[in-house]
């Protein structure tokens, strides 16, 4: 049996529900899994993180995060166009912060805040897994968040940053998390991008219109039409 | 003969009159693309064989013991008897990355995924203990994915080859997984040219390639009980 | 020894040929190591190492690690014995992988053995340098007492050096931490498995730093070189530069003055091809503060 956890998303966890199980088969992203998240630019993928993130947040399971792209200021602002508040979490230390995309100095004094550079993975891994420490020693579950894997990939030797990928997804099961990861598809080499999707668990792909789920931890393949709304993204009906 | 432990699979094998079966002692090179079942088939081999008590030295590069035996439970494959039995030998090169203090055991070592040497060290060490036991045991390495990660892709190379004529002296019956498109296209033909036999995954189809002419390809799924063979046609 | 009828015996008798093949085999090298002890005796170096070298491979196909890393290390002292540092390392290296897998006793001897010869290597490449490099400090300069040391001063300027290293300054910030020695020596293992190699090199730098300001300066030596050797298997020429100051910087405040003008001659060579102006700053107020004003 599959554990699953609530993905946070509307829509998903029935899209992802075993039909045939007697209603037990409760959908969602498989516990202790990384998924990839991938596609073009611009189809919600940082939605579905903040989804993710947020919904393990009003369950108690402290969130790990990555981000590299966009800095903490832009983040709480989109949560906040979501109607999403994400400064209790903040201040709780429920929210846990990597930030590889502002410059230095912009810590807002939390103590869950850290600041890191693209450029220095090793910086980025050092903290991202102590994070991980210090969370899984105070609960069993957390979340993890990585967008975007792209920059990182942009900003380095590509096979660097698949082993530190692989680093973080062995010391982040480890910690009893599960983790999205997002990536810009034919960001990276070919032979990298078989790398990444060879090392995670599940493979969602959004292309604009339709969620595809190529890959997933007890289940075969699976698709459904979706929209970004300004309460994030909505999975549509029937499968 | 050996019994591949996929359902199907042996008596298509045999069904074309040219092999027996899954071919013993001889080394097989499973690949395809991410997630296609080559994993699943390293699980089912190994545990077809230990529930018949024959031994089998895994060496795993992807995933660390604990999520390898959480992956077997998965599909209700339970690993306890035959490691309190002595059966199972399990190499561990990735799990030091996860930052876990681990302990060895006379059946459970640990090595490094950057290190061949080190690794080619520990697989002599687990040969020696298995061969003891029987010299009919099964040997899987799951998978070349990792390690091509971590080293040069000579070195890689440099390490199968020795590990396949190795394990295959004492007796072995060889399985090795491998992405397709991870290493580059020459290393790959060599790759494809240093094993007996080539399964190829795509998802639906698998297709055996043996070094003796045989070529079949069969549908095949993966349920939760594991890869099961379909309709097969042999060429 | 015929092919008896029956699986079960098929199997046996399989196994023990194998196993009496095996034995040949390890005798075969075992002899061999005895014919070249005789020729390295008889002064028949090449013949000798041709024998090891055969010996070695034996011992490999069959798996005999222990033996293997006992001949690496003879050929490493035959080549050392032949003045062939080089090619000594090279197989003492091996031998040390080898002996670190199985942790044998052995590891420590070639481990000593590995320091000595690189310290040799060091040595003639510095005096090869030597003739090329301008005299950017006075000739007689002035002794460092013990007592005159300031340590915190001279901390600050290299602290101020470690600054310009970029992306990898960063991890200078390290030292904020509770225990930062710790903290940059888990750093430092995780930037070794995942090959980063100028993470390595910058977090030596930076180890060697702290050691120094603990006034642990024979430590912070070992940590300097190790980064100035990293530098330059990446050809990184300002990493280089930064490391050879550290070193010099050590060997004065150990008292090797001369040891020490050496490497911040050399350093400072660099440092003038570097043509950056931050970098030679930096410098410069760390040759102030070790010669004084």
């Amino acid at each position: 049996m599959i554990v699953r956890i609530a993905s946070g998303i509307t829509g998903f966890d029935s899209l992802t529900a075993a039909g045939d199980d007697l209603g037990l088969g409760l959908g969602g992203i498989p516990e202790n899994t990384v998924t990839l998240i991938y596609g073009p630019q611009e189809v919600g993928k940082s939605s579905f993180c903040y989804g993710f993130a947020y919904y393990g947040l009003t369950q108690d399971e402290p969130c790990l995060y990555l981000t590299t792209d966009m800095g903490i200021k832009e983040i709480s602002e989109n949560f906040k166009d979501m109607e999403l508040v994400l400064d209790e979490y903040l201040e709780n230390n429920m929210l846990y912060v990597v930030d590889a995309a502002s410059s230095d100095g912009e810590s807002n004094g939390y103590d869950w805040y850290q600041s890191a550079s693209v450029r220095n993975p090793t910086d980025i891994l050092v903290k991202v897994t102590s994070g991980a420490r210090s969370i899984s020693q105070k609960t069993p579950r957390l979340r993890g968040v990585i967008d975007s894997l792209t920059t990182v990939l942009e900003s380095n030797n590509e096979m660097l940053i698949v082993r530190v990928l692989k680093t973080y997804i062995l010391r982040l099961k480890e910690a009893g998390g599960t983790a999205v990861i997002t990536y810009t598809e034919g960001s990276a080499d070919p032979r990298t991008e078989i790398l990444i999707k060879s090392m995670v668990d599940n493979i969602i792909k959004l292309d604009g219109e339709k969620i595809i789920i190529e890959a997933m931890k007890g289940m075969g393949r699976k698709e459904a039409p979706y929209q970004i709304t300004g309460s994030g993204i909505v999975i549509n009906g029937s499968r | 003969m050996s019994e591949s432990g996929i359902p199907g699979l042996d008596e298509f094998l045999s069904s074309s009159g040219y092999i027996e079966g899954f071919p013993d002692n001889t080394t097989t090179l499973i690949y395809g693309p991410p997630k296609v079942g080559k994993s699943i088939f390293c699980y089912q081999f190994a545990y077809h064989g230990l529930s018949i008590k024959e031994p089998c030295l895994y060496v795993t590069a992807d995933d660390g013991m604990k999520q390898l035996q959480q992956n077997m439970i998965d599909f209700g494959w339970f690993l306890q008897s035959s490691i309190g039995e002595e059966l199972l030998y399990v190499i561990d090169s990735i799990s030091s990355l996860s930052g876990v203090p681990i302990e060895n055991t006379n059946t459970y070592t640990l090595s490094k995924i950057n290190d061949p040497t080190d690794l080619m060290v520990k697989v002599g060490l687990g040969t020696r203990f298995v061969f003891k036991k029987s010299n009919e045991f099964r040997a899987v390495f799951d998978s070349l994915t990792t390690p091509f990660a971590f080293n040069p892709e000579p070195m890689v190379i440099r390490f199968l080859k020795t590990y396949l004529r190795r394990l295959k002296e004492a007796g072995a019956t060889v399985i090795v997984t491998y992405t397709e498109g991870v290493a580059d296209e020459s290393t790959e033909k060599t790759l494809k040219s240093i094993v007996d036999n080539v399964i190829m995954l795509d998802g639906n189809y698998m297709t055996f390639k043996s070094s003796l002419g045989f070529i079949g390809t069969a549908e095949y799924k993966i349920t939760d009980q594991g890869l099961v063979l379909g309709k097969g046609e042999v060429l | 020894m015929g092919i008896f009828g029956g699986e079960k015996d098929y199997g046996t008798s399989l196994k023990e040929l194998l196993e009496q093949l095996w034995e040949y085999q390890e005798t075969e090298a075992n002899l061999m190591v005895e014919i070249a002890t005789l020729q390295y005796e008889n002064g028949d170096i090449d013949d000798a190492l041709g024998f090891l070298e055969k010996s070695v491979e034996i011992y490999h196909e069959l798996g005999f690690a222990e033996e293997e890393a006992t001949i690496l290390d003879l050929i490493g002292d035959v080549y050392s014995g032949n003045d062939d540092i080089s090619n000594a390392l090279d197989y003492y290296n091996k031998s040390l992988k080898l002996c670190l897998s199985l942790n044998m006793p052995l590891k420590a001897e070639v481990s000593d053995k590995i320091n000595k010869y690189e310290e040799l290597l060091q040595i003639t490449e510095d005096n090869e340098d030597r003739e090329k490099i301008d005299s950017y400090v006075e000739s007689d300069a002035s002794l460092v007492e013990e007592d005159s040391i300031d340590y915190v001063n001279i901390g600050k300027k290299l602290d101020d050096i470690i600054r310009l290293l970029d992306e990898s300054a960063v991890y200078s910030t390290y030292q904020e931490f509770k225990n930062p020695m710790a903290q940059l020596e888990e750093a430092y293992e995780m930037a070794h498995s995942i090959g980063d190699e100028n993470g390595e090199a910058a977090l030596l730098l930076i180890m060697g730093d702290v050691s120094l300001k603990d006034e642990k300066t024979k430590k912070s030596l070992e940590f300097f070189k190790r980064s100035l050797n990293s530098y330059r298997n990446i050809g990184d020429k300002k990493g280089q530069a930064i490391s050879k100051l550290m070193i010099g910087t050590a060997y004065f405040l150990l008292g090797e003055t001369e040891e020490g003008s050496e490497y911040l001659r050399k350093s400072m060579d660099i440092i003038k091809h570097l043509k950056d102006v931050n970098i030679e700053k930096a410098a410069l107020a760390l040759l102030k503060s070790i010669y004084g004003d």
